[in-house]
């Protein structure tokens, strides 16, 4: 027996040496890239069955007017950071990669040299007009110990908004609430005071799922919590359930949910079903992003039609508090330009040339609509769509390459009218964002621990709400997150703070 | 199997509870599988409102009519069913081959190297380098963004070798010895003898690979890079995974359920419709047991 | 695995078996011929990428070069594997995985077998047939349909007016109790458990099928003749006929006793079960293959790899112990 294993040792290590061969080595500093004939290829999630081909007239046009010929990879949006991970260990790289979270194999890769440092390069606004706009914030938001490694894909920071029955409020008599007290009244009406007047009491105020944090959060930051960390007294950067406002929205989530404002079984109702028991005339409220308000009326249309589906943004705290929204990152995922397919600083300004036209107005078209006159045509300064689906798949998933750093396209213009209300939400939420101090930074004990310590907290959130746990019994579990690693986060983040030139 | 003259009462009862139970448990095992089906045929509407049902209110074909549109995603749907359709054929063929001959070898008495063989195949059912070093010998073999990719990887599963295997070691051995005084080299015991034996395990071994090549979507998720490639379960797995989670980072809207319900159909009927035309192989072991006796 | 007595032997005799070794590589010429393809491909898909288990003694991430200039680089002994054992949630990821698992093998694993009988006595051919086909079909319902009919079946009512999914109702009917399946508790395993056994129970039926299919009629026939029951030809003959093949899967099944999967785990899992739902696979998943923590996650698996070696050798033990074939 030991005699056969040494065998298959033997012949294993052999294995290795060949393996050692097979693998690839490190590129060197000669261009990678035909200045003459550039041909790109690009890496981006796809959202569809059919994304764009490589032959498609849109494409086609796209290429042309980038001076480039892109070459598309395609990888389904479900399984896309695997591939990523994968890809990247096995050096098979694209000239432009889209990368979605932060993850630790993205920060080991651009501590590693791996991607194109794009911090000084991006403010050379002779050279990429368009790239010289990106946000500083956001660039704050994606760098990787102060460099920035990418460039952001802009999304609309101030997204979060509810979701609301207006009919029901109007049956009542009510109005769009404004404040805590308000919006706590809404839900009491929607469950007691018989919204849809069937003479029956069938309703309830608010659905919540199995992700609680969406709605935990949003409701914190109106009742003045931070946004995932904030100052405390000693200009120590805490976490967010440290504060006392935190936990008075915990505390008010719960009095909603024992008075059964809220669906019973929040801690187990599966987020996909979200809009099930708003659809059905169940409940009426639900805070998430204000765009869910366009699938929710659409879809209701078709089986109540005489529900009317409303937005708004956010309450205040008190009637003379100011408005605070819980924003978004202000991005989805970055391109990085790998050093091992763009190999010299001047396929650099290749790549970053053909990004920067792809932010102009026809570009942005382009990959929004498809060419004008075909796929879609103008209207009062609107973009129409022509629904045909073989020319929708001509530019399919194209619009996952477009940055949005200069938002300069056309817009489209929708079929429900809450549609519009949702582009005013989306503007007046971004005058009262509240940033999240700690976003740009990076946390060793976070990155080994993170999914470990976030459950320990949304447990005990989920537990406390729904009356599992005591007040001691959170505040413990406070305890447990910081001995778990939480206090190594602390420290961490602290430690960035203080070396933050941005922030001192 | 077998024409029994005689039967007792003790027969007929036992007969009535056998049936009763396999009845119970074939329904309950397609109740669920009934549900989708029907959804598949529903508005999206009915699918949110009710909780379960098996006829729909206002039966509507929009859902298939959708992923078949042949202005709309149609030839990329049946693209890529014919892709699935061609790797899983050669795929499961090369599977066989591999996992016969080898599983044959080493079924083999007294042979020298045996022990070491078996002991490497095990070896590598407990021990795996996992994903990276895979694909760097992929890669370095010239085969990422090609179909080898999808089939060569997984030639053989060791698992099945070795139940393979044992099924060849209890393969009557007169018959063999009949062979080789024939003059037939162990190739010829192996391919005129064993395989004809074996047809059960053939087709057995041969659905289980199928099913595997068919369903799987990890190996073209890793391998290709060109979309046109893309065999049906990787072109499809969008639509049914994508949910409304995390809404905060994603801009696009999920697909409706009865659309996810009739890509699970679609993707299901073709691998049903092969089991039948295999079922009558499994008969044919009977013959093994005749031999032997 | 009798060993040759160890005596002295003489260069004549070492020659005669020497020479008896060639006679028998060289009779075995084709076996060996058979054996070539099955072998290259366990050297070159299996054995080589075997290099990638060094990686759990690095401090390793996708981009970090394994060979050339980083090969020295990052080595740090059993760190991956002492900052995992020592971890406050190992001892939480072994108890759930073992008790998934346990569970499957004890509650899961017979029932294929059990069915595959039941099948077998069945003399109308196309019932039996169609009962065949109709069970395979689970097998081929993807996992996430099986989630959202779970939901909706064990769904608890979200507001005191409605009513919640039927198992729910039909429980709180039977025993007044309120059913709170996807909660804390055990309740998750008995559920990843019952998915499991509606999934897979006909699926697993095919393997036994095949053996059966296998069992000499004329056995049968000298049993009748000789007055044996129905069930006494069930212990005394298609029972042993079989048996070869439920030790084989039982031994593989051993080799997988750390394997719980991820995909059914990860959709069923919430905040309030998560406690009792993590597991390695889960836990590989999401901080290897999605994160990119490679070092870490390898030595996951390493240890989940020695774990089923030992089981694996046990059971092949004790199944010779008891008189039976074994795997090797």
């Amino acid at each position: 027996m030991t005699q056969t294993w040494k065998k298959v040792a033997a012949v294993s290590v052999s294995a290795v040496m060949l393996a050692g061969a097979l693998a690839s080595c490190d590129g060197s500093a000669v261009s990678s890239i035909d200045h003459e004939n550039p041909v790109l290829t690009v890496q981006t999630k796809a959202f569809n069955a059919d994304s764009a081909a490589n032959d498609s007239p849109v494409v086609q046009a796209l290429n042309e007017y980038l001076g480039a010929t892109l070459q598309f990879s395609w990888v389904p949006n479900t399984s896309y950071d695997e591939k990523v991970t994968t890809a990247m260990a096995a050096g098979e790289y694209p000239h432009i990669m889209l990368v979605g979270a932060r993850s630790s194999s993205v920060i080991q890769a651009s501590r590693d040299d791996t991607f194109w440092d794009l911090t000084d390069v991006l403010t050379d606004s002779a050279k990429y007009p368009n790239l010289a706009q990106t946000n500083p914030v956001v660039n704050h938001n994606i760098s990787i110990d102060g460099q920035v490694y990418g460039l952001y894909r802009s999304r609309e920071l101030g997204r979060a908004g509810v979701t609301i029955r207006k009919d029901w409020l109007d049956n009542l008599g009510l109005e769009i609430p404004t404040t805590i007290d308000e919006f706590s009244n809404v839900l009491k009406q929607f469950t007691e005071g018989d919204p849809d007047g069937n003479g029956v009491k069938d309703t309830y105020g608010m659905i919540v799922t199995d992700y609680l944090d969406g709605p935990l959060n949003n409701l914190a930051i109106w009742m003045g919590a931070p946004n995932g960390w904030g100052l405390d007294e000693n200009g120590e950067l805490k976490p967010a359930f440290m504060f006392q406002e935190f936990k008075d929205t915990l505390k008010l989530m719960k009095e909603w949910y024992d008075a059964g404002y809220i669906n019973a079984d929040m801690a187990t109702y599966s987020s996909d079903k979200w809009n099930e028991q708003f659809l059905t005339g169940q409940a009426g409220v639900i805070i998430d992003v204000a765009d869910r308000a366009r699938r929710v009326a659409s879809n209701i249309a078709e089986l109540n039609p005489n529900a009317v589906v409303d937005v708004f943004g956010y309450v205040k705290k008190d009637a003379d508090t100011d408005p605070r929204t819980l924003p978004t990152t202000g991005y989805d995922g970055y391109f990085v330009f790998p050093k091992a397919s763009v190999a010299t600083e001047e396929d650099l300004d290749l790549v970053l040339t053909v990004m920067d036209k792809a932010n102009d107005a026809e570009a942005e078209n382009l990959m929004n609509y498809g060419i004008e006159g075909i796929h879609y045509t103008v209207e009062d300064g609107f973009a129409v769509k022509n629904t045909d689906d073989a020319l929708v798949k001509e530019y399919n998933d194209l619009n996952q390459f477009a940055t949005n750093i200069v938002a300069n396209g056309l817009t489209t213009k929708y079929a429900v009218p809450v549609a519009e209300k949702i582009d005013q939400v989306y503007a007046e939420n971004k005058n009262w964002v509240v940033a999240n101090p700690v976003e740009p930074y990076i946390s060793e004990t976070y990155s080994t621990k993170g999914p470990q310590l976030d459950a320990i907290m949304a447990e005990a959130n989920t537990k406390f709400i729904v009356g599992q746990i005591s007040e001691a019994d959170w505040d413990a579990q406070v305890e447990r997150w910081l001995s778990q690693g939480g206090q190594g986060v602390i420290d961490d983040y602290n430690e960035a703070y203080k070396d933050d030139d941005s922030v001192q | 199997m077998i024409s029994i003259k005689r039967r007792s009462i003790g027969d007929i009862i036992g007969d009535v509870i056998i049936y009763a139970i396999v009845t119970l448990l074939a329904v309950l095992m397609v109740i669920p599988f009934l549900y989708v089906i029907a959804a598949s045929f529903a508005k999206e509407s009915e699918i949110q409102t009710r909780p379960i049902f098996f006829i729909p209110d206002n039966p509507t074909l929009d859902a298939y009519k959708e992923v078949f549109n042949p202005r709309g995603m149609g030839p990329t749907v049946l693209r890529s069913l014919l892709i699935s359709l061609g790797v899983t054929a050669v795929g499961t063929l090369i599977n066989l081959f591999c996992t016969t001959t080898m599983a044959y070898g080493l079924s083999r008495p007294k042979l020298i190297g045996k022990k070491p063989l078996l002991n490497m195949v095990l070896l590598t059912m407990v021990f795996g380098g996992g994903m990276i070093p895979l694909f760097l010998v992929v890669k370095g073999l010239g085969m990422y963004d090609t179909y080898a990719a999808l089939i060569l990887p997984g030639a053989i599963s060791a698992y099945n070798m070795l139940i393979v295997r044992n099924f060849f070691i209890e393969l009557p051995k007169e018959l063999e010895e009949a062979a080789s005084i024939d003059g037939c080299t162990e190739i010829g015991i192996f391919a005129k003898i064993a395989l004809p034996l074996s047809m059960p395990i053939l087709a057995t071994f041969g659905l289980f690979y199928a099913v595997g090549h068919w369903n799987n979507y990890f190996g073209a998720l890793m391998y290709l890079n060109d979309s046109k490639k893309y065999p049906f379960q990787l072109v499809l797995r969008n639509l049914v995974m994508q949910t409304q989670d995390n809404s905060t980072s994603m801009d696009e809207l999920p697909p409706e359920d009865t659309l996810k319900m009739a890509v699970i159909v679609i993707g299901t009927v073709p691998i049903l419709c092969v089991y039948p035309f295999l079922q009558k192989h499994f008969a044919a072991g009977v013959m093994v047991g005749a031999v032997k006796g | 695995m009798a060993k040759a007595q160890k005596v002295k032997l003489s260069p004549e005799e070492k020659a005669e078996i020497s020479r008896k070794r060639k006679a028998q590589l060289f009779r075995d010429r084709w076996v060996y011929l058979l054996l070539l393809p099955g072998f290259l491909y366990f050297i070159i898909f299996k054995i080589v990428p075997m290099w990638g288990i060094l990686i759990a003694f690095k401090d390793y991430y996708p981009t970090s070069h394994f060979f050339g200039s980083g090969f020295t680089k990052n080595w740090i002994g059993l760190d991956n594997f002492i900052n995992f054992l020592t971890d406050s949630s190992f001892w939480q990821l072994l108890r759930n995985t073992l008790i998934i698992s346990g569970m499957n093998i004890l509650f899961f694993f017979p029932l294929p077998i059990i069915l595959a009988l039941l099948l077998n006595e069945m003399k109308v051919q196309w019932y039996k047939k169609a009962a065949q086909t109709l069970v395979y079909v689970p097998h081929f319902v993807s996992m996430v349909v099986i989630a959202s009919i779970t939901f909706m079946l064990v769904k608890t009512p979200s507001s005191a007016t409605q009513s919640g999914g039927a198992l729910y109702e039909i429980v709180k009917k039977l025993t007044g109790k309120e059913m709170q399946a996807l909660g804390g508790g055990w309740a998750i395993y008995w559920v990843l458990l019952i998915q499991n056994v509606w999934k897979e129970t006909g699926w697993g039926t095919i393997i036994f099928l095949a053996a059966l299919a296998g069992v000499d009629v004329e056995q049968y026939e000298a049993a009748i003749v000789d007055g044996a029951n129905r069930f006494q030809q069930l212990i005394y003959i298609t029972l042993p006929a079989i048996t070869g093949t439920i030790v084989t899967m039982f031994i593989l099944r051993m080799g997988s006793v750390l394997d719980t999967g991820f995909e059914q785990i990860i959709l069923m899992q919430n905040t309030l079960n998560r406690q009792n739902s993590e597991t390695f696979d889960t836990y590989v998943y999401q901080y290897g293959r999605v994160e990119g923590n490679y070092g870490y996650t390898t030595a996951i698996s390493l240890f989940k790899s020695i774990i089923s070696i030992i089981c694996i050798q046990t059971a092949n033990r004790l199944a010779k112990k008891a008189g039976q074939a074994g795997l090797f």
